[in-house]
């Protein structure tokens, strides 16, 4: 099939999207969980903390609040199963169904089986059928699922390139987010707070972004804010990088240029990515670092609202 | 524990006879599935729903909540056609439809056969499925009915007569290769000793019987087919035939008429559209023309067609030729236009029309089947040997308002078939609905959606009144290897 409808590119645009986000939100409820038993003895506040980071990382969810075990069950069903919060991951998957659903002559059966099945062990949850502690790991498993099944068995066309803008979009959106609300508090000398526990936040800020175990094959065990910061930002073989995502998205685009001339989106992918590469010193010697995340996640909203006004609205 | 075997009590028995014992081409299949007892029957069957429900095959019931998704109930129980019996079959559907394409050729054009009072010019003309606007208009090649599915039935001594034409948008074929590809996956030891015509050929017939159809001068057409989206109950059907045939699944709104043609929204601009598979109702593709307020449709959509630019298929006003009440005429209609007596029989009817047919159909709802003239899925009709007196009651009262509105016929006590229900298999009515083709020459897929009442003495076979479906075996051969 050549031809791709506008609708159908936004759908699986949206899809990407969507998936990608629950994967996100997966993982760092993963990494939430995990950071609780590791700190709940020492630091009970501290873990409160990070649960509540949740709300900022992901504006517009609801906020969750008391001691570290009512935080930790409201957050994992908010972020997990919540059916208003827009940001969980039972409506990620459910919109991602949606999106699939009006897309499924584009999708293999396999793909199709497996985003519903997902769909299906989070509906059970939402439905109080099954209980989150034990959902939360096999849905994850499902979502690796996923993403292997679309990449062992979709067709390298046009679509996929919508599915790829709409997975690196977001994955470079939420990782500027994470780093905006997270890695702040860890830039400076951490007085109050042991080097184990500081440590085991740093950690957790690279497992959110899916990077610990590739920081290490690059870094070694040797761990800085400002090493962090550097790798999630410029790594250019870290697939959870903003660089990384950056080059992808430049490759999309141009992969779908139209009639060789450069649209406002790879125009501004182009501009984002000059500056990630000849800019990396600069940026690095900076302080204010929530700025230059939140400055770069408006440069990905408005690449967003181009190939909107570029592809979805013909 | 083996499981029992129960022969129908009234009428005709597909698969067994009046001892409980398997007719001929049966009996491998009742040989195989009496090897397993219960549980290993359940276990397949609990294996076939979560595969439907996995893969989403799925249809939305209207009037329930909004978007509610139910699978189509899957029996295994393959329902067996010989290829003699078959060959008969095929010949009647091939005539059939040629004849109310003829017509539909006619009524939107010479009107011979209504000048002829072959069938009565103003019940066509009141039809509210015949198309005025359309008149003066002929399709390429004359081809109003591309895709057809015709319904049949098995009458008491096991003749298969015809109970209704679906000539607008018929339903259902998707779940026949669902069903083929289910069941041998769930129950391949039954396939073993037969010779079973495959039907996953589908898509490809009706790909090119589309293409045959496109406007003159296209040497390589574009189809799309054009879904009302997401909520319709047949979108799960819209969306498998668009992937299978490797075309766009479009919504009116992806569609903008220019010039009188037609064009698709795409990523790369507008694309021209040739060929648009519809499944739209008429009164909703094109809000200019019918429905003024159809956000379903394609502004100018019709005048493209009736410029010759677009194909759609079914042809808008095809619906006349299967509404309820030209049904009673269709034996004369295939011998004025084809001189030919008709090679099915059909079930006798009465027409709310008709002054003296209505006080009969009045005077007798409880043995009667009514049903609405341009009705469908069942809704709105009348069992009337199934229903209470309270129903028959009610119903008469809403036909009295409109006799007009209404057809009846004689409750034909069709055919049974076993049926896995709980832990045996019981007799449980069946029809059958095979496709027919329309393109350079006419073709019958060799299956059909065979659709089965799963309540006791039921006689609703819809899966919007709980109905569900088989696999149909056409065999190459009458012997069982």
């Amino acid at each position: 099939m050549s031809i791709m409808l506008s609708r159908s590119a936004e759908n699986i645009y949206w899809m990407g999207r969507y998936l990608e986000r629950a994967s996100n939100l997966c993982r760092m409820l993963q990494v939430a969980e995990q950071l609780t038993v590791e700190i709940r003895g020492l630091v009970p506040d501290v873990a409160v903390d990070f649960w509540a980071g949740f709300a900022k990382v992901y504006p517009g969810s609801p906020e969750v609040s008391g001691d570290v075990d009512e935080v930790r069950v409201a957050g994992l069903h908010t972020w997990l199963l919540g059916r208003r919060s827009t940001l969980s991951v039972a409506t990620s998957i459910c919109h991602a169904r949606e999106n699939a659903l009006a897309i499924r002559e584009y999708l293999t059966r396999e793909v199709f089986e497996q985003i519903n099945e997902c769909w299906l062990q989070l509906d059970a949850g939402v439905r109080g059928e099954a209980h989150a502690d034990a959902l939360l790991g096999q849905v994850q498993q499902a979502i690796f699922g996923i993403g292997g099944t679309i990449g062992r068995t979709l067709i390298r066309d046009e679509a996929w390139i919508f599915l790829d803008l709409g997975v690196m979009l977001e994955r470079v959106y939420r990782v500027l987010m994470l780093l905006r609300h997270r890695l702040p508090q860890l830039m400076g000398t951490p007085e109050d707070i042991d080097i184990p526990v500081h440590h085991a936040l740093l950690r957790s800020v690279l497992r959110s972004a899916g990077s610990l175990e590739n920081y290490r094959r690059v870094h070694g065990a040797a761990m800085t804010p400002r090493q962090v910061w550097s790798f999630l930002f410029f790594d250019p073989q870290s697939p959870h990088s903003v660089a990384f995502g950056i080059t992808q998205l430049e490759e999309d685009l141009g992969q779908i240029e139209r009639g060789g001339v450069l649209t406002d989106a790879a125009r501004q992918v182009g501009r984002l990515a000059s500056q990630l590469r000849y800019e990396s010193q600069d940026l690095l010697g900076r302080h204010d670092f929530a700025t230059i995340c939140e400055g770069l996640g408006s440069d990905v909203e408005r690449i967003h609202e181009s190939l909107t006004r570029l592809y979805f609205t013909v | 524990m083996a499981c029992s075997w129960k022969a129908a009590e009234k009428g005709y028995d597909e698969a067994l006879t009046g001892d409980d014992a398997a007719r001929g081409l049966y009996r491998s299949v009742v040989d195989t599935l009496r090897r397993f007892d219960e549980d290993d029957v359940r276990r397949r069957e609990e294996l076939q729903e979560v595969s439907l429900v996995n893969q989403g095959i799925t249809f939305t019931v209207y009037g329930e909540e909004e978007g509610t998704e139910r699978t189509f109930p899957f029996d295994f129980v393959p329902r067996i056609i010989g290829s003699d019996e078959w060959d008969l079959l095929e010949r009647g559907l091939i005539q059939r439809v040629t004849a109310i394409n003829l017509f539909l050729e006619d009524v939107y054009g010479d009107q011979r056969c209504l000048r002829e009072n072959v069938v009565p010019f103003d019940l066509v003309l009141s039809r509210s499925d015949f198309r005025r606007e359309l008149i003066g208009t002929r399709p390429r090649h004359g081809v109003f009915t591309h895709i057809a599915g015709i319904d049949l039935l098995r009458g008491e001594q096991g003749e298969f007569l015809v109970l209704e034409d679906n000539c607008r948008c018929p339903s259902g074929v998707s779940y026949v290769l669902e069903n083929r590809n289910l069941l041998s996956r769930v129950f391949p030891e039954m396939f073993a000793n037969y010779g079973v015509r495959p039907v996953d050929s589908y898509p490809q017939m009706l790909l090119d019987a589309l293409k045959f159809a496109a406007p003159r001068g296209r040497e390589r057409p574009s189809v799309a087919v054009l879904t009302p989206g997401l909520n319709n109950s047949a979108y799960f059907e819209h969306s498998f035939l668009a992937r299978e045939m490797g075309v766009p699944l479009v919504e009116g709104r992806d569609l903008i008429v220019e010039n009188d043609q037609v064009s698709m929204r795409t990523t790369r601009g507008r694309q021209r559209v040739d060929v648009l598979y519809r499944r739209v109702d008429d009164a909703f593709l094109d809000p200019v023309v019918f429905n003024a307020g159809s956000l379903l449709g394609v502004p100018g959509l019709i005048h493209a067609w009736r410029s010759g630019n677009v194909t759609i298929a079914n042809a808008p006003g095809a619906g006349v030729a299967d509404d309820k009440s030209i049904y009673p005429w269709m034996p004369e209609i295939i011998r004025f236009f084809l001189d030919e007596e008709p090679l099915l029989a059909q079930v006798h009817t009465y027409i709310g029309r008709r002054p003296e047919d209505a006080a009969f159909i009045r005077d007798n709802l409880s043995s009667l089947v009514v049903k609405l003239t341009d009705g469908a899925g069942g809704y709105g009709m009348l069992v009337g040997p199934t229903a209470s007196a309270s129903e028959i009651a009610e119903f008469g009262r809403i036909f009295d308002a409109h006799p007009e509105a209404y057809i009846a016929q004689p409750l034909v006590e069709f055919s049974s078939h076993p049926t896995w229900i709980e832990n045996g298999y019981v007799a449980r009515h069946v029809d059958m609905r095979p496709f027919v083709l329309y393109g350079e020459t006419i073709q019958v897929l060799p299956g059909g959606l065979t659709r089965v009442a799963l309540e006791e003495g039921s006689y609703v076979v819809n899966s919007s009144q709980g109905g569900g479906s088989k696999d149909t075996w056409v065999l190459a051969e009458d012997l069982v290897r």
